[in-house]
């Protein structure tokens, strides 16, 4: 009886359990089997232990596509905890559905565009002369800009469009943990005589607390391992100044073929990747929804 | 009367930001459908448009076969994935059988483990096995996900106990009891599972840019891409009709499973 209990589920697990097997594990061992021994896509690999490591930590291009990394990380996640909140009350205190609903949608529709779509057209908007923006930027009367090949501006016009293509998706989120502020609260309050901006700032925003933590991991998970808009939209930057890290892995693996060095920064976003999704799981799993 | 104020200032506050995330989308269509390339305040209405960049997408370039590319990757992983995952999941959620929780536990762990954290391993992977540049190098390491199987694991959880016994009493044996009652039962959450699994797969671009080599074997986003740094700027009609023609199908998939898909949102956010 109990082997056949066995054999009823073995083909239902082990199509998904092999797979995951062959392509995370395995793929994650041999991500730290490239790290330590000098594999290459011709030749013997040897153990050449922390030699990666430390060319690594000599190459001044890490440390600034980390830097800039985390600065595009920082950049992103701030619009997309703020602004979305912003779409998210004014939704909730829409009463016609209909409105509601129209003005939802708007908001969702960058979400499900690929992104290097968004980056070809957000690159368009910011070209110099024609794009949208200058057009409208001249005929007002205003100086041109070319934010994109400007190097101290580069990386934030492309964090706006990362920004702008989450907005929908972060205002649902919001949605939700506003919906969980018990009525009552703010009931209580507007009895008990307190300013709307009151309510707002000393009973709904300390209740959003925990949806502003996870937006806010949620947001860190999706932004740290940038690549495709700095790709399409600048490729590396004036100037490098928007080679994020994964970015800058792609360049060493797919187009200098320095496998173990890609393979060493990729452990090292590993490293960060994991953290937040570690994050991720502990905060969705221990907030408390009153 | 305060109270008023700040919502209305809130709401007024939201208006630029509907504007902010629909013009751009906007003017993506309206270009594709014109043949001049400059949108300034003049011609911002949606007429004088014409079919005719379209026309020339499809007639003389290889979106067709790129779109072909993209629908294969993309209900494929779709598929795969609702099926799968469905599987495991009922395995986890009812079955009893040794190793059980140790082995589910490797499925969790593999959410710890992200997706472009091995791009590079998987590359060479599937180098190393001559799948380069095929569709099932490119489809394999994402046939199924551990976050997919926990979704839907979670939904079977919630799924009465008395209602597997009483089947079982019934004679049915486990597979029956998985396809007969559990699957339909969990409809909407492998809908959210098929929905996202599209919408990520269908504009997914790092991996299939890594993957295929030869132009006819693109995927419409890594198409576009070296596309648009093709052309030049006398073509973007073109550009932007592509870009139009690639966003239409996950557009159209969001709004018809539009529920759905705030449910996944929601679920996301909560995963109580």
């Amino acid at each position: 009886m109990k082997l056949k209990k066995e054999l009823t589920a073995l083909p239902l697990f082990s199509p998904s359990v092999v797979l995951l097997t062959m392509f995370v594990f395995i793929p994650f061992f041999f991500l730290l089997y490239m790290v330590f021994t000098g594999v290459s896509i011709v030749g013997e690999p040897a153990f050449v232990g922390l030699d990666n490591f430390v060319v690594m930590v000599k190459d001044p291009l890490f440390w600034s596509s980390f830097q800039i990394t985390l600065v595009y990380t920082a950049c992103v996640t701030i619009g997309n905890v703020t602004i979305p909140l912003l779409t998210a009350l004014a939704l909730n205190s829409i009463k016609f559905t209909k409105i509601k609903n129209f003005m939802r949608s708007c908001y969702l529709m960058p979400v499900a565009i690929s992104v290097i779509i968004a980056a070809i057209v957000w690159s368009w908007m910011y070209t110099p002369q024609i794009g949208a923006i200058n057009v409208v930027l001249k005929s007002l009367g205003f100086q041109e800009i070319n934010p994109l090949g400007n190097p101290s501006t580069a990386l934030y016009t492309i964090a706006l469009v990362d920004i702008w293509k989450n907005i929908g998706f972060y205002t649902i989120m919001y949605i939700v943990y506003l919906d969980a502020i018990p009525e009552v609260f703010i009931e209580a309050a507007i009895v008990d005589g307190a300013k709307q901006r009151h309510i707002i700032w000393h009973i709904i925003l300390p209740l959003l607390v925990p949806g502003i933590l996870v937006v806010m991991v949620f947001s860190l998970a999706g932004s740290i391992a940038q690549m495709a808009l700095s790709y399409q939209m600048t490729f590396g930057g004036p100037g490098f100044r928007t080679l994020t890290l994964m970015f800058y892995i792609y360049i060493k693996a797919f187009r200098s073929f320095n496998i173990s060095y890609a393979a060493v920064m990729s452990l090292i976003l590993f490293a960060v990747g994991a953290a937040i999704a570690y994050l991720q799981f502990k905060i969705s799993k221990s907030e408390v929804l009153y | 009367m305060n109270r008023k104020i700040i919502t209305i200032l809130i709401f007024m506050l939201s208006l630029p930001i509907l504007v902010f995330s629909v013009f751009p989308v906007y003017t993506m269509v309206l270009m594709s459908l014109r043949e001049t390339y400059v949108i300034d305040l003049s011609n911002l209405a949606p007429v004088g448009l014409t079919l005719k960049n379209f026309w020339k997408l499809f007639t003389t370039t290889n979106v067709p076969r790129w779109t072909i590319n993209s629908i294969v990757y993309a209900l494929t992983l779709t598929f795969s994935n609702i099926i799968l995952s469905a599987m495991a999941a009922f395995a986890f959620a009812r079955l009893r059988f040794k190793g059980r929780d140790k082995l589910f536990f490797l499925v969790v762990a593999t959410i710890f483990i992200p997706g472009y954290t091995i791009l590079l391993p998987l590359y060479l992977m599937i180098v190393k096995l001559g799948l380069a540049s095929t569709l099932l190098g490119l489809v394999l390491p994402d046939l199924v996900g551990g976050f997919n199987i926990l979704l839907v694991r979670q939904y079977m959880l919630s799924i009465p106990e008395s209602l597997y016994d009483a089947a079982k009493i019934d004679g049915c044996t486990d597979f029956q009891v998985f396809y007969k009652i559990f699957l339909p039962m969990c409809k909407s959450v492998l809908i959210l599972v098929g929905t996202f699994t599209f919408l990520w797969s269908w504009n997914s671009f790092i991996w299939p840019l890594i993957m295929m080599s030869s132009s006819n074997n693109y995927t419409l986003p890594v198409g576009i891409s070296l596309f648009s740094h093709l052309r030049g700027v006398t073509n973007i009609g073109l550009i932007m009709a592509a870009s139009t023609f690639t966003f239409l199908p996950p557009v159209i998939v969001f709004f018809i499973f539009q529920k759905y898909i705030v449910k996944g949102m929601v679920l996301s956010g909560i995963k109580a």
